[in-house]
């Protein structure tokens, strides 16, 4: 059944009765002739598609893949596309793409123009580095990136060091001024006769009802069916992430980007944000969700593994709105299956807050660094009284059905001592716990070999004091 | 000046094939592909596909009007499956429907009944099965055996090199229009749009004059839509001419990935023969090329793999041979640089073997035998205006690199010294390219180009060149503003059209600029000196008294008061003509293929890059941290473009060799064939320190305008990552395969881990 929706498509309020499922990419290029956002690989691996989203409050924008994006989440957004950066002439950012010669083929351009400018609207401290890794999940096959990091240092230039203001942006010509009337206008929108909401609330969990946070895996396994559906949607909130009674909450609809950049994990866990930048990429991390993440079931997930090794809680809330709260790792019950009832939904998850910052460490190997599956992943976190180790966190993917909880090693090594010994040690019993299988991602062997030189990596990164690459070589570990 | 192109793909304006308002009578294709490797096809049952509602009809191979072959060089693949299929992803039945959703659904519920039998998959088993595609060839030059026999050191070994997907951001695309007489208009996502006419016009049983192929430009093509393009314009031509009715065919990135051809893989023994002082004296090398299922251009890439066997060396004796070897793969197909890295590889891969052999470091032994003007290579050709050893010696100078060297060689000493293995090693690599420019199918160098002048001075020009990103239409029209004396924003590219320009030759071998820009500008020629007569004719005087700069006439040096526009119109009113029509055959081009002789290059490009990588040896990752080019490009045309291509041909070879990755199973069945599955770099992987600097003071005499072709050489460069990679890693096992993706370097740091 199709429903109503309002939104602003670039500079022009649009009233469009559509089918919920149905893919922005689609709706683009193939209901409104929109072809400057290209279609290239409906994975949300080359970015080819990418728009730009703007949601009340004001107006926050992010970039994201049209292709892995429910038209149904269009409601109340400003949706920027190439065209709506459009002015006469290029702007700022478009002339330094063509002085560097930072477009060949011109392809994956506009969404690299649009990653970019998403970034800028992001309401950050504007870096180089960010500005790059901005840009990784835009995948270009003709320039070898050389002329587009030129481009990206030409155009950042001016606002190194600020957080760039919407109307900042429109005067260093880098967005059209209608961008300054979209705030009130989306407010407008808001007030308007209410279209038809597809959000769910809690309350209305349905049986087999399609319901979708980021989309990001369930568009890329089942596009198809979803493109015709009418799916219902996980409300994003504003601020999922929030400290309540000495706790960390995090709601399902949280994004990977935004607990990357949340600062209470950024105070607990040093590095937090850089060690992230090799989950997803800066665009599917602002769709995909933690909640997603962890239903998916993937014995890889990266979010599963990070969270399990913090020993997160995992809230559960069924349709009869009762609640079960339990530790993250009994959730995982075999491959692709999980204790979550088919009317209940994963409401939030819990870490504990401290004030101290913790020894921790994550680790991926993939064959590209940054947006690739891992062949194994792992997180560790350590607590440490007198030179022995007071807890251990540690997790891993790729070796077990499930993101595996070695809660063996783990207990084997509260206790001991800080030493090389214990290091060693503690690979063994790793050894025993784990059961790795061959695929694509590498051989049962690979894996296993791998899973003692991740927590190599971890001991390196938390006690670089005590122990060196060489102890593990030479004490026959890897 | 800019190319006027990019405005428009920054703005988002430019549109590609099926960036357009499709009609909705019209019909989409979706395609069924195979979805076994090898057998026999006992039934095929499309019977409830056809009960999908917006399905208009299904081809199969009987249905087709025309005949079911699309073989190029040698004819020997069907368009769609008769009685068995080759090769996972091999089109079955074409679904034509008046929704893509619904062709897409239509697809999902046919059914085929294959009785199985066992794949071929590696190329070595298919050549002791005889399963080749062409007799094997072998070059020669002097006598190897005998110099293996009397040399210092000879080294022995094995390497291999993976398949590589085109990954091109827009995928196969091509839409048929039909007119009232029943020709076929197709708009066509293709290197090659003459392939496309002679390919359709076989299927659909038509002459070549009603099939009309026009081509604005590609999003990406990489040798990847030279022969594999013309499947779907098949596809979409039957579907027009069928129902009378526009037809659309544009394949998905994961049919597109798994259905298409790749680089070929190749699996090869080599032997280098040295003197005690290094100097290279005999090559031996059997290449095994994994051809897959069907010839398509693999004798041809085959063919350059033996031109290009000593790589940038001269060796005096040469023995070389390669088979194409039948799989049951996708046919492998062009891919920039065809077939010349593979062989590149392989010398490189032998020269390293060499080094650890004989304790020489493997940088002596490249610069001792650079190929030198004079030197002949392996089928006969004296390498004239040789620039290998400038390049080299450039690049030492110019990016001090005998320093970086000698650093690196120091912190590694200390290593060995201090008896503590290090986690992180640094490593490098040089990698000198010299590759030869024409294609070495002798007939495929010739181009066609029409100037139109219009009497308002602006110029309209058509060529055989198709646009694919590479700046081949800047480049004409930056030769043709210089021809006429022009500013180039006088000149417009045309699409590349098959009733425009007729018979043309694919836009690949980097030969595009060449060919198309020196006809353009014999056109441009053809047209001043008809201006220059007529006006000759008016002040009593010569032609060659004649000159236009800047859009003024010139006589003898001084400006008439005749500008451009002027002159154009008054000759018109002269009834002078303003059009041309030039051909250019590269000249004194010839290959004996019975003794494996002759000169099959107009000339060759050379150069040499510097790499530096970091290995992690805990973990088995890398990154490439520096990448210094010298690069001879004769006189650049364009040296933004060129700088381009050079950059992004660079990072796809490190691509090619690294991360890179196509899996099989051992079924056959593709498991990386999605952007999911395969990882091709992205900016963060290629966020090196990557300086290019080209060569100064040369002049190519044998290309317009001094200029060399520059799509292809800079590939190979990646194949010096490789090598730095296997440097930081520290260990010393002779092992060659590429790509070493961070499982296979892991397994390589923990010998006896097979992977």
């Amino acid at each position: 059944m199709k429903k109503r929706c309002g939104f602003i498509l670039n500079n022009k309020e649009m009233e469009l009765s559509l089918l919920q499922g149905r893919s922005v990419l689609d709706l683009l290029r193939k209901d409104l002739g929109l072809y400057g956002t290209k279609e290239g690989c409906r994975e949300g691996e080359c970015g080819a598609c990418t728009v730009i989203l703007g949601r009340t409050p004001l107006v926050t924008y992010r970039s994201m893949p049209a292709c892995l994006m429910p038209a149904g989440q269009l409601n109340n957004t400003h949706l920027v596309t190439i065209k709506g950066l459009q002015g006469e002439r290029p702007n700022r950012l478009q002339q330094a793409f063509i002085n560097q010669g930072a477009t060949q083929c011109g392809f994956c351009t506009p969404g690299f123009i649009l990653s970019l400018t998403g970034y800028l609207l992001e309401g950050r401290t504007v870096t180089v580095q960010g500005a790059i890794d901005a840009l990784g999940g835009n995948l270009c096959r003709c320039t070898g990136y050389g002329a587009i990091r030129r481009a990206v240092e030409e155009t950042v230039e001016p606002l190194l060091g600020k957080v760039p203001s919407l109307q900042g942006l429109i005067e260093l010509d880098l967005l059209p001024d209608y961008f300054a009337t979209i705030p009130q206008r989306l407010e407008n929108l808001r007030r308007k006769p209410q279209s038809d909401s597809p959000d769910v609330t809690l309350e209305r969990v349905e049986k087999n009802c399609p319901l979708i946070a980021g989309g990001t895996d369930l568009y890329v396994q089942r596009g198809d069916a979803l493109n015709k559906s009418d799916p219902r949607f996980l409300i994003p909130e504003a601020e999922p992430i929030r400290v309540e009674e000495g706790m960390i909450e995090i709601l399902a609809s949280a994004t990977m980007e935004q607990l990357r950049q949340d600062p209470h994990f950024i105070d607990q866990f040093p590095g937090w944000r850089e060690k992230l930048l090799v989950i997803a990429s800066h665009i599917l991390r602002h769709r995909a969700t933690l909640g997603g993440n962890l239903v998916n079931a993937s014995p890889i997930a990266d979010c599963a593994v990070l969270l399990l090794a913090l020993d997160a809680q995992i809230q559960l809330v069924s349709s009869k709105d009762s609640r079960r709260r339990f530790p993250l790792r009994a959730f995982f019950l075999g491959y692709k299956e999980l204790d979550l009832k088919c009317d209940e939904l994963v409401e939030f998850l819990l870490v504990t807050k401290r004030d101290e910052a913790q020894l921790w460490n994550y680790a991926k190997v993939s064959k590209r660094e940054r947006l690739d599956i891992a062949g194994c992943n792992s997180a560790a976190v350590f607590t440490v009284n007198k030179g022995a180790f007071a807890s251990v966190g540690l997790a891993l993917g790729g070796v077990a059905p499930i993101p595996f909880t070695a809660r063996r090693t783990m207990k084997w090594l509260r206790g001991k001592p800080l030493s090389k010994q214990t290091f060693l040690g503690s690979m063994e019993v790793l050894q025993e716990e784990i059961s790795p299988i061959d695929d694509v991602r590498g051989s049962a062997e690979y894996k296993r070999r791998l899973a003692s030189a991740l927590m190599a990596d971890h001991y390196l990164h938390c006690f670089s004091d005590i122990c060196s690459y060489d102890d593990f070589v030479k004490g026959g570990a890897l | 000046m800019i190319n006027p192109d990019t405005t428009y793909h920054v703005m988002g304006l430019t549109r590609y094939v099926d960036d357009r308002d499709f009609p909705a009578r019209g019909l989409h294709c979706v395609v069924f592909f195979s979805p076994l490797a090898k057998g026999k096809i006992r039934d095929l049952d499309t019977s409830a596909a056809r009960n999908v509602p917006g399905v208009a009809f299904i081809l199969t191979a009987k249905d087709i009007p025309g005949e079911n072959q699309i073989g190029g060089i040698i004819q020997d693949e069907v368009l769609l499956a008769e009685d068995k299929v080759n090769f996972v992803g091999m089109p079955v039945a074409a679904v034509y429907a008046w929704t893509e959703e619904a062709a897409r659904q239509a697809v999902g519920r046919i059914k085929i009944d294959i009785a199985e039998e066992i794949p071929i998959l590696d190329p070595r088993e298919a050549y002791n099965r005889n399963e080749l595609i062409a007799p094997v060839r072998t070059f020669t030059l002097g006598d190897a055996e005998e110099a293996i026999a009397s040399a210092a050191y000879v080294v022995k070994g094995q390497a291999e090199s993976g398949a590589q997907e085109h990954f091109y951001l827009e995928g196969q695309v091509t839409v048929a229009t039909p007119s009232e007489e029943g020709n076929l208009h197709l708009s066509s996502g293709t290197q090659a749009p003459t392939s496309v006419q002679r390919c359709v016009a076989k299927v659909c049983g038509l002459a070549m004059n009603r099939v009309e192929v026009d081509v604005r430009r590609l999003g990406g093509a990489f040798g990847g839509k030279e022969v594999q393009a013309n499947t779907w314009a098949c596809f979409a031509a039957l579907g027009a001419q069928k129902a009378g009715v526009p037809c659309r065919m544009v394949l998905r990135r994961s049919d597109d990935m798994s259905a298409t051809g790749k680089r070929h893989p190749y699996s090869s023994d080599f032997t280098l023969a040295l003197d005690g002082q290094g100097k290279f004296l005999a090559f031996k090398v059997m290449y095994y090329q994994n051809a897959g299922a069907a010839a398509d251009l693999s004798t041809s890439v085959l063919e350059r793999t033996l031109f290009h066997a000593t790589a940038s060396y001269y060796v005096p004796n040469v023995h070389a041979t390669a088979a194409a070897c039948r799989t049951n793969i996708t046919p492998n197909t062009a891919f920039r640089g065809f077939g010349g890295p593979q062989a590149m590889f392989v010398f490189e891969a032998a020269i390293r073997e060499a080094s650890r052999i004989s304790g020489i470091c493997a940088e002596t032994l490249q610069r001792k035998n650079l190929i030198k003007t004079g030197d002949c290579f392996a089928y006969g050709m004296k390498a004239e205006n040789a620039q290998a050893q400038r390049c080299w010696d450039r690049a030492y100078a110019h990016y001090d690199l005998q320093k970086r060297m000698r650093a690196i060689d120091d912190a590694q000493k200390k290593e060995t010294c201090s008896g503590q293995v290090a986690r992180y090693g640094r490593g490098y690599a040089l990698m000198p390219v010299c590759f030869g420019i024409s294609f070495t199918t002798i007939f495929l160098n010739q181009a066609r180009a029409h100037v139109h002048v219009y009497t308002d001075g602006s110029v309209g020009v058509s060529t055989g060149a198709v646009e694919m990103g590479q700046g081949v239409n800047h480049k004409i029209r930056e030769l043709v503003a210089d021809s006429l004396g022009i500013a180039p924003g006088r000149v417009k590219l045309e699409s590349t059209n098959t009733t425009r320009v007729s018979n043309t030759s694919p836009t690949a071998a980097s030969s595009g600029s060449d060919l198309n820009g020196a006809a353009a500008r014999m056109a441009c020629e053809m047209i001043k000196e008809r201006l220059f007569k007529f006006k000759a004719d008016e002040y009593q005087c010569a032609s060659k008294d004649f000159s236009i700069r800047q859009g003024r006439l010139y006589r003898e040096g001084n400006a008439c008061e005749v500008c451009w526009a002027d002159l154009v119109n008054q000759a018109y009113c002269s009834r002078v003509q303003l059009s041309a029509e030039a051909h250019y055959a590269t000249p004194d081009l010839y290959f004996d293929k019975s003794v494996e002789k002759g000169r099959p290059f107009a000339y060759h490009t050379y150069g040499t890059a510097y790499f530096e990588a970091e290995v992690d040896r805990l973990l088995g990752t890398y990154s490439i941290k520096k990448a210094y080019v010298v690069h001879d490009l004769g006189r650049s045309i364009n040296p933004l473009i060129d700088l381009g291509q050079v950059e992004g041909g660079m990072v796809q070879g490190i691509g090619w060799l690294t991360m890179e990755e196509m899996r099989y199973d051992e079924t056959g069945r593709p498991l990386t064939a999605t952007a999911g599955t395969y990882k091709i770099p992205d900016i963060s992987f290629a966020s090196l320190d990557m300086k290019v600097q080209f060569l100064e003071d040369v002049y190519n005499d044998k290309a317009v305008k001094g200029s060399k072709a520059v799509g292809e050489p800079p590939f190979m460069y990646g194949i010096g990552a490789f090598f730095a990679i296997k440097m930081a890693a520290g260990y010393e096992k002779p092992f060659y395969f590429a790509p070493i993706t961070p499982e296979r370097l892991f397994g390589e740091l923990r010998e006896g881990l097979v992977v």
